[in-house]
């Protein structure tokens, strides 16, 4: 069975969650209309680019925007999650070895330490989140079961992975549901508000080219002071 | 009353109008809207071609995170409650539409404007909070443009979109009253100012001047202080006859139609008289509907106007700097004071450095309100809220965000050069009943305070 | 717990490795032979170091009517010490070299761990914490 799962499957969820990631974007890009929204999109690009990564960039950053520091809490929950999120798929060692062995593609790989402070990190921040959803007034009126979906569907890759490193008995079975959790989201993310993977960026570059070409970039001198 | 007052067609008669004025309050019209049937198809297909993959992405993937709660004014000052929260606001509303279908009822399409109406300014203060780059504000301007087609407008909307498609103006302003104004101005103030004069449709000067209706018909004073203004600077100018009127109740009210005749009466105005700018009013959402948006709706794909565009504060920088407009520095503003952000040209059109450079040639104890500048806080009246009566308490919770603000700064005075803020200003300190704090347009202020050139003739009238 | 982690331990990467016997190689009943792998040497080691379970491997490859060939090249001095040819990649293809040629086997047979199932062979703190 772990043959399969960490084979066929694998290669399978790695081109739904690609093909799909990718179509979605194709979508929304095809889907954007110059006359509809109101924006140029094909114009001004001496300041629609610099609006695009300056919106992009900048809520990468914690602390970055007006936004985040106004929610210390959130900010550092999102950050918590996504830190680990995004570079332990990529970074970790056994994801590295793998990748290398299947695809000759040889990534850098974090040492044991950082990977666990990232995972712990992680761990930590879904936590918190749930936490606020679970508390938060605000959150309680617009939670929906799919946000509480995704963020189980993140948490046990997490989850299981550290269970598995820990190594604490059961380890065949620990790692088999990583990899069954993993595909899951893989699987399951172009299909829910996971596709955010790649539609934060498309949607934060809509709205920085928003307001570089329409709202005020010719004025303000280029990108918004988000 | 058997007339048909609430329906899905646009009022395009001055009958239509003066039936609509005759309805007090809207009374009829609001009970007529109770019976209104919901055309479900076409709301469906309206649906469909309001929301593409940007409406669509922005309404999928909030992650309900909730970063955009205390963004919203409405939100605060309505002691944070829930159903105040702008992703709430839009997911109830337009997401539900959308995911239905369109399948929804009179009563659901009732909520929905009084949320599209009464609940938001479309200031798009939210989308600033986003981190996914939600802007929730431009989604409810879509979702009134579809709830407009529906006939589920506020009665005051329902007749100021008509009086745009009627009189080309948002107020019942003929050519005639137009052009008799002006030259009432002009005696009014020829003995003040021997040689004033306001060139109407003259070809080929540098500013063509456009305004507001309301300055017409309330307070022509405006209009003859924006004529001195340009005689002491030795600015050619000019108003045209017809496409004077910039401001747009027709963006308030969703009527996209409308909006687009505006446009066109303006820009053929440009094309006849050729002027090297124009120059519009102290108004925000004129300037978004007429210089932001407007390009767009008069079908130009580079988004600009056919000419610079400048919104007065604009103008009023420029002529402070190049000296052509100089203030007595003993005249300048000693009392504390701050300065109104209007969402409509500041957030959405960066001209925030202009106000601010303004209020150091103007200004000696000038403070910044907390947020301010881009990130201000709608004025509490913006999106049209002003002018309902429908919503009138709704309104007035919202105004003490404002108040706060303003109090906070210590400020005697507030310099606001939008009429939407000036109203909910005014309004919020009769509400409140704060009567220590006053509020100014700039024109009035800058005739004050400015030096007057040797050469230009000047009688006081002492 | 002793038992999961002698089995996890035993479980572990058929062996095609070339190995020292740094410690004295423990014989548990329910396992058969388990050696540290010590070669190739890692500096600073991020993973604990692979158990190996010749025994088992031995008896797979004689139920299966193939020989020692499998693993061990056969020189005139007799069987190669080195895992097939480990020694001749360059150093840094060293451990690729051993986790593919491992894995390969494992899936070719369809036993023992995949290349996922890291600590199924990296497993040497276990198995000293168990033995203690």
């Amino acid at each position: 069975m772990m043959q399969t799962l960490a084979g066929p499957c694998f290669v399978a969820s790695l081109i739904i969650f690609f093909v799909g990631l990718l179509v979605r974007a194709i979508w929304y890009v095809r889907g954007l209309d110059w006359r509809l929204e109101r924006v140029a999109y094909g114009w001004h690009k001496e300041r629609s680019i610099p609006g695009a990564l300056v919106s992009i960039g900048k809520w990468l950053i914690p602390g970055g925007t007006a936004g985040w520091r106004s929610q210390p809490v959130a900010m550092v929950a999102f950050f918590l999650l996504h830190f680990g999120a995004v570079l332990l798929p990529l970074f970790l060692l056994g994801h590295t070895v793998v990748l290398e062995q299947t695809t000759g593609i040889a990534l850098p790989s974090f040492p044991t330490a950082l990977a666990d402070a990232l995972c712990v990190a992680s761990i930590a921040g879904l936590i918190l989140l749930a936490v606020r959803r679970f508390t938060s007034p605000v959150l309680r009126q617009l939670n929906s079961w799919q946000d509480w979906f995704v963020l189980i569907l993140t948490f046990l890759p997490f989850f299981t992975g550290f269970m598995a490193r820990l190594d604490v008995g059961a380890y065949d079975t620990w790692i088999a549901l990583h990899v069954f959790t993993g595909e899951l989201f893989l699987v399951l993310a172009p299909f829910t508000k996971l596709s955010h993977i790649v539609l934060f960026f498309m949607s934060r570059a809509q709205l920085g080219m928003d307001f570089a070409i329409k709202r005020g970039g010719d004025t303000r001198g280029g990108a918004y002071p988000w | 009353m058997s007339q048909i007052l609430c329906s899905p067609t646009p009022v395009t008669t001055k009958e239509g109008i003066h039936a609509l004025l005759a309805d007090k309050g809207g009374e009829e019209y609001y009970r007529q809207m109770r019976n209104l049937k919901v055309d479900q198809n076409a709301l469906a297909f309206d649906l469909q071609k309001t929301c593409k993959s940007r409406t669509r992405t922005w309404l999928e993937i909030c992650a309900h995170c909730g970063m955009c709660a205390d963004s919203c004014f409405f939100y605060k000052t309505n002691n944070n409650d829930p159903k105040q929260i702008p992703s709430y606001k839009i997911q109830s509303t337009l997401g539900e539409m959308l995911k239905r279908k369109g399948r929804v009822d009179t009563e659901f399409m009732m909520h929905a404007m009084d949320v599209a109406w009464g609940q938001c300014t479309c200031c798009n203060r939210c989308g600033l909070y986003c981190p996914h780059g939600i802007d929730t504000g431009v989604m409810f301007s879509y979702l009134r443009g579809v709830l407009f087609k529906q006939g589920f407008v506020p009665w005051e909307l329902k007749i100021g979109s008509g009086m745009h498609r009627v009189y080309g103006a948002q107020m019942d302003v003929t050519e005639e009253d137009w052009v008799d104004t002006l030259e009432w101005m002009v005696d009014e103030n020829s003995d003040e100012w021997p040689g004033l004069e306001i060139p109407v449709e003259k070809e080929g000067c540098d500013v063509m001047y456009i305004c507001n209706a309301r300055e017409v018909k309330h307070y022509p004073e405006d209009l003859a202080a924006a004529a001195i203004l340009f005689h002491v600077t030795g600015t050619s100018w000019t108003v045209p006859r017809e496409g004077w009127e910039t401001t747009s109740l027709t963006m308030f009210a969703g009527d996209w139609e409308g909006c687009a005749q505006n446009l066109k009466r303006i820009y053929a105005a440009v094309d006849r008289l050729k002027p090297k700018m124009v120059v519009g009013t102290e108004c925000g959402h004129a300037h978004r509907a007429t210089v932001v948006e407007g390009p767009y709706w008069a079908g130009r794909e580079s988004g600009d106007a056919p000419v610079p565009f400048l919104h007065y504060v604009e103008w009023v920088a420029k002529v402070l700097r190049e000296g052509k407009l100089k203030i007595n520095p003993a005249k300048k503003l000693k009392m504390p004071c701050t300065l109104q952000d209007a969402c409509n040209y500041i957030r959405n059109d960066g001209l925030g450095k202009y106000t601010r450079e303004i209020m150091g040639y103007i200004a000696e104890d000038f403070r910044e309100m907390n947020p301010h500048n881009e990130h201000n806080f709608c004025c509490g009246g913006g999106g049209g809220l002003n002018g309902i009566g429908l919503y009138r308490k709704e309104r007035n919770v919202g105004l003490k965000n404002k108040l706060d603000q303003i109090r906070a700064t210590g400020a005697e005075m507030v310099v606001t050069p939008c009429h939407n803020c000036w109203d909910a200003i005014r309004d919020m300190m009769e509400v409140y009943e704060e009567h220590n704090i006053k509020w100014t347009f700039l024109k009035p202020l800058l005739l004050k305070m400015m030096e007057i050139p040797s050469h230009i003739e000047h009688v006081d009238q002492g | 717990m002793l038992t999961i982690t002698l089995r996890n331990a035993c479980l572990c990467c058929c062996g095609f490795l070339l190995v020292t016997f740094v410690l004295a190689s423990p014989r548990i009943a329910a396992g058969g032979e388990c050696l540290v792998v010590k070669h190739p040497a890692v500096d600073n080691p991020t993973m604990p170091a692979v158990i190996f379970n010749h025994d088992k491997h031995v008896a797979y490859v004689e139920k299966h009517e193939s020989d020692c060939s499998r693993c061990h090249r056969v020189t005139s001095e007799g069987l190669s010490v080195a895992v097939l040819d480990v020694r001749l990649q360059k150093a840094d293809g060293q451990v690729p070299y051993l986790h593919a040629t491992c894995t390969d086997c494992h899936r070719a047979a369809g036993r023992g761990p995949s290349l996922v199932a890291c600590r199924s062979c990296h497993a040497q703190g276990n198995i000293l914490r168990a033995m203690k």
